[in-house]
């Protein structure tokens, strides 16, 4: 059975996982020699290591909600015009992605040759004005990027409030203050609170950031320690496997708390009956909270990009253009490197196939968890959104393993890739469709049913139409997720089989910082042209075919 | 192999050319020469012990390798210029990071490496223990030392020497404060504005063991009084160091050097009196490669004055050549130009690896 | 298809943890109105869905024309799709990516009809529910009244055997539920089908049907056609249920009865004749007596039995009648009279109802 065998790609990573933490004796024997608990143990020495981790993801959880409760107050109560448009644009800042802020950031905010620092010596100023190599730079990127995931959440979560509530509050006599404090606020918290731990749990396990901001200042979290315990030698994957175990242990602690948080409370996250809200009129304040929202915008998205688009076609990056420092030597280069042509194509064409069996996967999987009534959907369920509560590095280590075994050779290859992205993807696209399946009546389906038509003619002339919005956003979403991927990649990728997230890392490690900006230019392109070029054809299609 | 060439190899200097050497080496070098199998043919200009028919039948290669990915382009673009009809495809990873994939590649029963290079000795040597370079005598040994080689010869060879000085900003240091030998990287001045490579860099090790020799442990204890900051890869260290978000690079390759310098960075080199640590990479065929014709195709490539010149003057690669007959860098200098610092006794140095790692890592703040 | 009678017996439902029907037994002949009533939870709608197939009973059995459809041994369980029923959803379920004629046409081209028929007969059946203008509209853009007539239609457009309707008028506003209550009436005696509807609006179920089976707490509580649940309701569920009704206590005068009346004494000593229709009467009895079937005059009536004194107590004027609270035998009565004729509170009168209309409840 299809849920089955999705059951089995989840789990079965995962045993390796744990059983390469449970390894004792000589760490590179295969299969272990012997079996303990000395790598939890050992654990104890990276403390440090822990609390890091703990204290990057504590500040970015709570920058990242407050940003999205801010803007999720101010995109669904208040006048500010052009509310609608915001919205949409919201989305943004995930497509821009962790690494490519983090990059940028690198650029903008570097304690000696950071663009905010050379000006601050050029003003004058002594030392630097702002270090972003410290978890404070860490956490402020990581934020600025899920803020965007929490806004979605907050917002949806103001958009189910039966806004009749406080009209009672304020008919009674109370002002909008205190409605706001005693009538709004409680309402919305606990699903403000569910959105806490979501982001905090994905915090967690964030590599990216990390990894281009922490390394160089020996700043560690357990993604990046893992990195790098398992690239030095002799590798230390037992210890390694133990640190991610730790690691998944409490991200699945966290999931739970939020599940039972958002089934408690009842919360429409997933189902659709929305409100409209009462919008408040904030008078001449709607021009500061405008200019915020834009401000947003502008430092999660617009300056990223205007500085990695900038220093992608300069010879030595510095805030102040110079004649002489411009060249297109960056784009040549990346461009005659075959590593990054193939890497490219590879990462296109992964993501057109992820997406596109994701999408059938999926949507298969979440209309047999949460529409037909066959036993043990919920179990299935539970299993499949695993991968939620496991850092992506994690999980591509216990795959790394688990595949390298298995008697068909796709270890190393693109296929590889595709598994792990898939099941990597699962909680993305099971939470994307299922959100759009459970908004459509269970009445539509069975008055087809009552009109004769079989399950395969239901599904075909019903659902699916019905389901096709979601599908497609669900199709996007894993696109780009995929394209933009790192942690499961850097794993498993082989001489075949090069992707183009990783092969910007390493750039950014091995050669320079222009060279690396173009990559990312040229990945944003690339990604941007295929949609583009994708778009048409369905449309075409769609006119032609007609459906 | 003989008592006596084992004992020329681990008690041998490379500073000690001496007419002892210049004697035996030829010696050592014709013997295992004399075990070659299979004939040699000529090929381009090189000498080859491959069956170039059949490795243009197998048509690929597949080379792991520890160079930057600009690097390792520029080497298999000129290899796939002489020989068009082998496709290549390469993983790139830091030494350590790179053993590792290959050790639990082949431990799980998949053999999918034609050609290594490695650029720390203790993996080479390791892999040889498990039997994993495939021996294959280049006719083109011919013109390498006997210390150059793999004892007994034939498993992996130095395919090229980095050597390392001290750099600094030249913007960002006075010069009453520039560093001048080895002791000036101690000077508290420099406190969190020093940067180094991680454990897994092989010149790293080469480094800390050889100054260590010369100035004893308590060195690198005072050095991790300066916090520094370690890195994967050089290009990082003089990205940062150009840039001035770093004052001094300790472990400052001189390719590396030379390569930001010409992009204009204002930097300087420092060449300490007491000697330059050095090290090699190390290049090999792989036992049950998948194509084992092209695999000793393109070793004998690399070692050839053809391949060696694409090691030298390529400058994203700059790796001295350790032929004999060997020509200038494109700086114009020579490798006897420079004071080289090698470990004398390689299994001691091979034995100091853990003590390295624990120590060094410590230093670096894992 | 001709209409099909249905059989169902025994069946135990079990919808979650609850058992929403424990054992209902009756059938329906074909051609016959028959509508379940009665309040929310009472397993009115999963009697329903386990005849359509959307539930599957634990035990009993199902017929349709016969042929079973459902049983628990041997077992049987026709889906849904092949059961050859047609049903009319609550929230009318249009499908909102289609036109109004694909909607109505969608189950004569699963039964893969050929095209022209399917024109023919999506236009009859518009036309039938007084929507022939709308065919090409997008069914996303209809009002509720229009929605609802487009699942009617597209539930009998294809001939079934059987029609089922699920609360089809409850999410429509008063005055269009009115009407819409005749406008099915129209329709189903045009169309003769065999129907099975569910409502708890006793007023709808009253209109259409042929026949009423009322249920509490997945149990039958009476069956009867509208007039028999309305006059003569079976215990006091149905009676106060189905309309609003006053319940009189008192002892049983056997040797008052004559004309097989039964007679029984209040405690403050009202006699009050009324109908047993065939139930045993013990010693303590329990009439009911319908609200509108009270009438209060201001003069003693010419009846001998059963008239009153009483005093208006309240007087409530509801429109079309107008309900008065009157104080009869130490307890009130309620009266809903709809003469124009009002009566002023505090007032002394008489009140009085035919021994017909006061009926015997079982307890």
């Amino acid at each position: 059975m299809v849920g089955g065998a999705a059951a089995v790609l989840v789990l079965y990573p995962i045993a390796y996982l744990i059983q390469a933490a449970l390894s004792v004796g000589d760490p590179q024997a295969r299969p272990p020699e012997a079996y303990g608990l000395d790598n939890f143990a050992d654990l104890g020495r990276y403390a440090h290591i822990f609390g890091n981790t703990l204290l990057v993801a504590g500040v970015a959880t709570v920058l990242a909600v407050v940003v999205g409760f801010v803007m999720g107050w101010i995109l669904s109560r208040t006048n500010v015009p052009g509310r609608a448009a915001f919205e949409q644009l919201m989305a943004l800042p995930y497509y821009v992605t962790p690494l490519m802020g983090a990059l940028a950031w690198a650029l903008i905010g570097s304690a000696g040759s950071g663009f905010v620092n050379q000006l601050w010596h050029a003003l004058g100023g002594r030392g630097h004005l702002i270090d972003i190599n410290t978890p404070w730079g860490i956490a402020w990127v990581m934020a600025l990027f899920e803020g965007s995931v929490a806004f979605v959440m907050i917002g949806a979560v103001m958009k189910s409030m039966d806004p009749s509530l406080e009209e009672a509050s304020q008919v009674l006599g109370a002002g909008r203050v205190r409605t706001m404090l005693r009538i709004t606020l409680p309402l919305v918290l606990p699903g403000v609170l569910g959105a806490a731990v979501f982001v905090f749990a994905e915090m967690l396990g964030s590599f990216s950031a990390a990894l281009v901001l922490g390394l160089p200042s020996r700043f560690y979290v357990v993604t990046t320690a893992m990195y790098q315990l398992v690239s030095q030698y002799p590798p230390r994957f037992p210890t390694a496997a133990a640190m991610g175990v730790s690691l998944f242990a409490v991200m699945f602690v966290m999931v739970w708390i939020y599940r039972r948080i958002v089934s408690a409370g009842n919360y429409a996250t997933i189902t659709g009956k929305a409100f409209r809200p009462r919008v408040m009129d904030v008078g001449g304040l709607r021009w500061s909270l405008l200019g915020l929202c834009v401000a947003y915008l502008g430092v999660a998205v617009v300056l990223p990009v205007l500085t990695i688009v900038y220093a992608s076609f300069q010879r030595l990056t510095t805030v102040f253009p110079r004649a002489d420092n411009f060249t297109l030597v960056n784009y040549a280069t990346a461009l005659s490197l075959d590593a990054v042509r193939s890497a490219l194509w590879n990462s296109l064409l992964l993501g057109f196939a992820t997406a596109s069996l994701g999408v059938v996967l999926m949507g298969f999987l979440s209309w047999l968890i949460y529409r037909s009534r066959l036993p043990g959907a919920g179990a299935i369920e539970y299993v499949l959104m695993f991968p939620q509560a496991v850092p992506r590095l994690v999980f591509a280590f216990g795959m790394m393993w688990a595949w390298l075994v298995f008697p068909i050779p796709i270890y190393g290859t693109l296929w590889l890739l595709l598994i792990a992205y898939l099941t990597v993807f699962l909680p993305l696209g099971l939470r994307t469709i299922s959100g759009v399946i459970l908004q459509i009546d269970r009445s539509l389906e069975e008055s087809a049913q009552m009109c004769g038509a079989s399950w395969g003619h239901r599904l075909r002339t019903v659902t699916m139409p019905l389901l096709k919005p979601g599908l497609v956003a669900a199709w996007l979403l894993l696109f780009i997720a995929s394209v933009r991927e790192l942690g499961a990649s850097i794993l498993l990728m082989g001489p075949k089989a090069k992707v183009i997230t990783p092969a910007i890392v390493e750039s950014w490690f091995s050669t320079s910082s222009e060279l690396t900006a173009a990559m990312a230019v040229l990945q944003t392109l690339a990604v941007a042209a295929a949609l583009a070029v994708l778009f048409t054809v369905a449309r075409r299609a769609v006119q032609h075919g007609g459906e | 192999m003989s008592e006596h060439s084992r004992s020329a190899v681990t008690r041998r200097g490379f500073l000690r050319t001496g007419a002892l050497a210049a004697a035996t080496a030829p010696l050592l070098a014709r013997a295992p020469f004399a075990a070659a199998q299979g004939r040699a043919t000529k090929v381009l200009d090189f000498q080859t012990g491959a069956d170039v028919a059949r490795a243009e039948q197998e048509g690929e290669i597949v080379y792991y390798g520890h160079d930057g990915e600009a690097g390792i382009g520029v080497l298999l673009d000129s290899f796939k210029k002489d020989f068009p009809k082998i496709k290549t495809s390469y993983v790139r990873l830091q030494t350590g990071a790179l053993y590792a994939k290959i050790t639990a590649e082949r431990s799980a029963g998949r053999f999918g490496v034609d050609v290594l290079q490695l650029s720390d000795i203790s993996p080479a040597i390791d892999f040889q223990k498990k039997g994993g370079w495939e021996v294959h005598v280049s006719p083109e040994l011919s013109a390498y030392r006997a210390e150059h080689q793999s004892s007994p010869a034939g498993h992996y060879t130095w395919g090229g020497v980095s050597f390392a000085g001290i750099a600094y900003n030249r913007s960002k240091v006075k010069p009453a404060e520039a560093p001048k030998a080895w002791k000036d990287i101690l000077n508290p001045a420099f406190k969190d504005g020093v940067t180094a490579k991680l454990a897994a860099s092989g010149m790293q090790h080469a480094q800390w063991y050889v100054l260590r020799k010369l100035y004893g442990n308590d060195f690198w204890q005072q050095f991790a009084r300066q916090r520094p900051k370690g890195f994967d890869a050089r290009a990082q260290l003089f990205d940062r160091l150009s840039k001035g978000d770093d004052r001094m690079c300790v472990l400052a390759e001189y390719a590396g050097y030379t390569l930001f310098a010409e992009k204009g960075a204002d930097i300087e080199f420092v060449a300490p009196p007491d000697g330059l640590p050095a090290t090699a990479f190390f290049i090999g065929v792989v036992n049950r490669a998948p194509h084992p014709e092209a695999a000793k195709l393109f070793v004998d490539w690399a070692l050839s004055k053809r391949g060696q010149a694409v090691y030298q003057n390529q400058k994203i690669l700059l790796y001295g050549s350790l032929r004999t007959d060997a020509g200038p860098m494109p700086t114009g200098k020579r490798l006897s130009d420079f004071k080289l610092l090698f470990p004398t006794d390689w299994n001691d140095y091979v034995a100091s690896h853990p003590v390295f790692v624990k120590e060094w890592n410590a230093i670096m703040g894992l | 298809m001709s209409q099909a009678s249905i059989e169902v017996r025994d069946l135990v439902v079990r919808y979650g943890a609850v058992t929403a029907v424990r054992g209902v037994t009756f059938t329906v002949g074909a051609g016959e109105h028959l509508t379940l009533l009665g309040p929310s939870g009472c397993g009115k709608t999963t009697t329903l869905r386990a005849i359509a197939g959307l539930e599957r009973p634990i035990s009993g059995e199902i017929r349709i024309g016969g042929t079973p459809v459902f049983a628990s041994s041997p077992s049987v369980n026709v889906p849904a799709e092949r059961r050859g029923l047609s049903m009319v959803f609550q929230s009318y379920a249009i499908w909102p990516h289609m036109s109004v004629f694909d909607n109505v046409a969608y189950g004569l081209r699963v039964r893969k009809r050929p095209e022209a028929e399917v024109r023919t007969r999506v236009r009859e059946a518009l036309e039938l529910v007084q929507l022939g203008d709308l065919g090409t509209r997008s069914a996303s853009r209809l009002s509720g009244g229009q929605q609802q007539r487009v699942a009617l239609a597209r539930a009998f457009v294809f001939s079934p055997a059987v029609l089922l309707f699920d609360e089809p008028l409850s999410n429509l506003d008063a005055k269009l539920r009115a009407e819409m209550r005749v406008e099915l009436k129209e329709l189903q005696r045009r169309l003769a089908i065999t129907s099975v509807y569910v409502t708890h609006d006793l007023e709808e179920a009253l209109a259409i049907s042929d026949r009423i089976i009322v249920m509490r707490d997945g149990v039958i509580e009476q069956v009867g056609t509208p007039g028999e649940i309305y006059d003569r309701p079976r215990n006091t569920f149905v009676a106060d249920f189905v309309g609003s009704a006053n319940l009189i206590r008192g002892r049983r005068r056997p040797d008052l009865e004559r004309d097989g009346l039964v007679v029984i004494e209040t405690a403050s000593g009202a006699l009050v004749h009324g109908t047993a229709d065939g139930r045993p009467a013990g010693a303590e009895a329990l009439v009911a007596v319908r609200t509108v079937r009270l009438r209060l005059e201001r003069a003693r009536p010419t009846a001998t039995v059963n008239a009153w004194p009483a005093r208006i107590r309240q007087r409530v004027f509801q429109g079309d009648f107008t309900q008065y609270h009157v104080d009869w035998d130490g307890r009130t009565l309620i009266v809903r009279s709809a003469s124009p004729d009002a009566m002023t509170e505090g007032e002394e009168v008489f009140v009085s109802a035919d021994p017909r209309h006061c009926v015997l409840l079982e307890e």
